[in-house]
């Protein structure tokens, strides 16, 4: 092997060594562990993948995600590329990043989708108990606005402050839940009202036998009988696969969420 | 005029007695024993020749005439009344005397003028959206006791049967059918089978108080009459014949069902004309007969609506129209505790709300739709035998979007068939939301949903345009058109689908009115339906009876 050669191997096992640093680092510095819990165990995570947030919007968010912790580990995770494909995306990307790292604990996600533009939250655990598919979408439904706004660090920190107040069993206002419910009822009560009313004004016509009632009947059959004029078999087995018994129930894992475009 | 023998008084059949009473004297006396009279006023429109030599088939009576509707109602005496019971007009009514065809029977009145305000007032308690004018108390007094018209069959069956049956079982590995022939000798009878012979009594009315019970049929005498008004059959006796016909061979397979050689194998219904063959079913007598009938009108503007009460049983039908203020209040009232009742679990998002309303403007519009069939056919009269036999269907009308006339049914039948079709309506509702769920778990997207309803409410609005344009101007109501605007709005809305609440909600109150003019047109055409068009008669006919 002559000097060049030397040098290029060493030039590029630099460049590689230079590269696996950078990304490394870089990993590192995408999802941090910003507070981990000392009663609990719980942690809080930041991972601005999308770099929506200034560093000291990151430093704000992470005071304000450590109440949280006493009942589960809450990542905010933003993205820029999503590699899922539909209308379930976001949620996609919620549920695997959540689970690949916490498995079934008691964990919320708040995500940040750029790529899908739409915000997410997904819960597991004794999380998802409290944070249940309909909170997540009244709390996305909360704060969507400033996230269309541009105002993400706004966005995050209404989010994770509801979630908070939520998960402490504090309540937070359900605009979308009231309006939407108002409009339903409305509309169910003047259906069912007309169901009423067909129903109670209906007049009841009678049936045969009530008509038969009336009149002078008799009705005999004399020698009856039944003659056979024909008969066909068909050759039909009787299904040979049984049916398998049930299976034990097992402890089931319980995840789901909600979100809004914005 | 039945004098009373002892003072000469008029008498009056008593319903409480069930005899002729004198409301001066107190006297009295047998219906069947008590004959007619003549006063100075009926003699003078006598032929004096005639008189004494009455055809026994035949009793002399007054016709009174409505001037408005031509309704006719028979009475035995001449007193001048003052409204007429089929169109509900305030009006003196012309008379003239008559020799009207003697029925074979009547039911006396059983059922007194209180306990028939009795009865009607307490299905009025219970009528809570009827208006107020219906439920007040004055209009009971209106109530006139009529005798009502009906021809009486008397279906027989005898003779040998012969009926296909079927039995089907598993032996081992083998399916067997076998199939059978039933016989035997059939000995039945059913006397009494009744269907009303008045045109302007509409069938539902008269299906609505049945039935009566024959058994307290008595031989006619016009003594009966005394005191009350009476109608005049002007509908062929065989326009029945096939239904009562069908009601026997009915009830006569029923019979067979139950028969013990015959109870484990199903039996193949033949259909009615094979039905009468194989059941050796005839016809054997026809009678005439007077049912009794507590009847009240009510008039508002060009429409008309009927209180019935069955003077034998005192079984109550009416016409209940609804008052829309009521509805929208109760509407209201009643949105109240579903909104709380939602609240309790329930979370949805806007365009979910879009969604629900999108489903339920569908599905007023298919009611809206069904309801102006409904309307073509009332205003046809085309489920109302009688009166399309006396004057058949309109010519002002195109009848061909509206069905054919419906062969009279019992409420079996309808039952069954209003069963089959929620039966269907379940199952095209399961496998519809199978669909969509199976194609939501692909792509879940609130506008598949929107474009899947949107495609389906293009069917109620071409049945309801085709429809629409062949009912009298006065009956047209677009609801079905609203519903389809309300489906439009929110298909549109979800195609765009905005980020913005506010325009899912913009377009959930834009739907919602839609679907509220919808429901008020709902509710007109059922007020149309639960009254009844002007009679447009060309005969009928006592006195107030208290």
């Amino acid at each position: 092997m002559n000097k060049s050669m030397k040098k290029m191997s060493l030039w590029l096992t630099g460049c590689v060594l230079g590269l696996l640093f950078f990304f490394g680092s870089t990993q590192k510095c995408l999802a941090e562990t910003v507070y981990v819990n000392p009663d609990t165990g719980y942690e809080a995570v930041i991972e601005d993948g999308a770099g929506l947030l200034t560093t000291e919007e990151l430093d704000k968010l992470a005071i304000e995600m450590k109440e949280a912790t006493a009942y589960g580990n809450l990542m905010f995770v933003s993205i820029d590329y999503n590699p899922n494909y539909g209308e379930d995306a976001s949620y996609e990307y919620a549920a695997d990043t959540l689970e690949e790292r916490y498995g079934y604990e008691s964990s919320t996600i708040f995500l940040i989708d750029m790529d899908e533009r739409m915000i997410y939250i997904y819960s597991i655990g004794a999380n998802y108990k409290t944070i249940s598919k309909a909170r997540a979408n009244t709390i996305t439904d909360n704060v969507y606005r400033y996230a269309s706004d541009a105002e993400y660090y706004l966005c995050a920190s209404k989010a994770i402050e509801q979630i908070t107040t939520v998960l402490s069993g504090g309540r937070i206002a359900q605009p979308m839940k009231y309006i939407s419910n108002a409009f339903l009822a409305l509309i169910l009560a003047l259906l069912i009202n007309f169901i009423v009313v067909r129903v109670i004004s209906k007049a009841k016509k009678p049936g045969r036998d009530e008509l038969l009632e009336g009149v002078f009947a008799k009705c005999t059959i004399n020698h009856p009988k039944a003659t056979m004029t024909n008969q066909t078999r068909v050759y039909d087995p009787p299904s040979s696969s049984g049916g398998g018994g049930g299976g034990g129930g097992g402890g089931g894992h319980s995840g789901g969420g909600g979100g809004h475009s914005f | 005029m039945f004098e009373c023998p002892s003072c000469g008084g008029e008498l009056r059949f008593d319903i409480e007695t069930q005899g002729m009473l004198c409301p001066f004297c107190n006297s009295a006396y047998d219906p069947k024993t008590v004959e007619k009279g003549y006063d100075a006023e009926e003699q003078e429109g006598m032929d004096p020749e005639m008189m004494g030599m009455q055809d026994p088939d035949t009793f002399d009576a007054t016709i009174f005439t409505c001037p408005q509707c031509g309704g006719e109602i028979l009475s035995m005496d001449n007193e001048a009344t003052s409204f007429c019971s089929f169109c509900g007009a305030s009006t003196i009514l012309s008379s003239r005397l008559s020799h009207e065809k003697k029925p074979d029977y009547i039911i006396p009145f059983q059922v007194t003028k209180e306990e028939c305000k009795n009865a009607y007032s307490k299905l009025m308690k219970g009528a809570f959206f009827a208006p107020k004018e219906l439920r007040e108390g004055g209009t009971v007094d209106k109530f006139r006791a009529i005798y009502m018209p009906y021809w009486v069959y008397d279906m027989r069956q005898n003779g040998n049967i012969h009926l296909q049956a079927s039995k089907s079982y598993r032996s081992g590995n083998y399916r067997i059918t076998e199939d059978y022939l039933l016989s035997g000798d059939v000995d039945a009878y059913y006397k009494g089978i009744s269907f009303d012979a008045s045109s302007s009594f509409a069938d539902n009315i008269s299906e609505c108080i049945a039935p009566y019970d024959v058994k307290g049929m008595s031989q006619f005498y016009p003594a009966y009459l005394a005191g009350f008004y009476a109608d005049t059959a002007d509908v062929e006796e065989g326009l029945y014949r096939a239904d009562a016909e069908d009601l026997a061979n009915k009830a006569t397979i029923d019979q067979i069902k139950e028969e013990p050689a015959f109870k484990d194998k199903t039996l193949k219904m033949p259909n009615d004309e094979m039905a009468s063959r194989l059941l050796c079913t005839s016809c054997k007598k026809v009678d005439r007969a007077m049912f009794p009938v507590w009847f009240l009108s009510y008039r508002k503007g060009d429409r008309v609506a009927y209180a019935t009460v069955n003077g034998q049983t005192g079984k109550v039908a009416s016409d209940l129209p609804v008052d829309v203020k009521k509805y929208l209040l109760v509407s209201l009232a009643l949105s109240l505790p579903l909104f709380l009742l939602l609240n309790l679990f329930l979370t949805i998002t806007p365009s979910f709300v879009m969604l629900i309303t999108s489903i339920i403007a569908l599905i007023t519009m298919f009611i809206h739709v069904a309801e102006l069939k409904e309307i073509g056919r009332t205003e046809l009269q085309l489920d109302n035998k009688g009166y399309l036999a006396k004057t058949g269907i309109r010519k002002d009308m195109d009848a061909s979007a509206f069905g054919k006339p419906k062969k009279k049914q019992t409420a079996k039948k309808s039952t069954k068939a209003l069963g089959t079709k929620i039966l269907g309506l379940y199952v095209v509702s399961i496998l519809g939301i199978s669909f969509l769920s199976a194609i939501g778990n692909v792509m879940m997207h609130t506008g598949l949903y929107m474009l899947i309803i949107f495609a389906v409410s293009i069917f109620p609005l071409v049945r309801g345009l085709g429809m629409y344009s062949k009912l009298p101007k006065g009956y047209r109501k677009p609801g079905f058109m609203w519903g389809f605007v309300a489906v439009l709005i929110a298909t549109m809305v979800a195609i765009i689908n905005p980020v913005a609440d506010w325009i899912y909600y913009a377009g959930a109150v834009l739907s919602l009115a839609a679907v509220l003019c919808t429901m008020l047109s709902i509710i007109t055409a059922y007020n149309i339906l639960s009254t009844r068009p002007l009679p447009q008669l060309n005969k009928r006919g006592g006195e107030e009876h208290e």
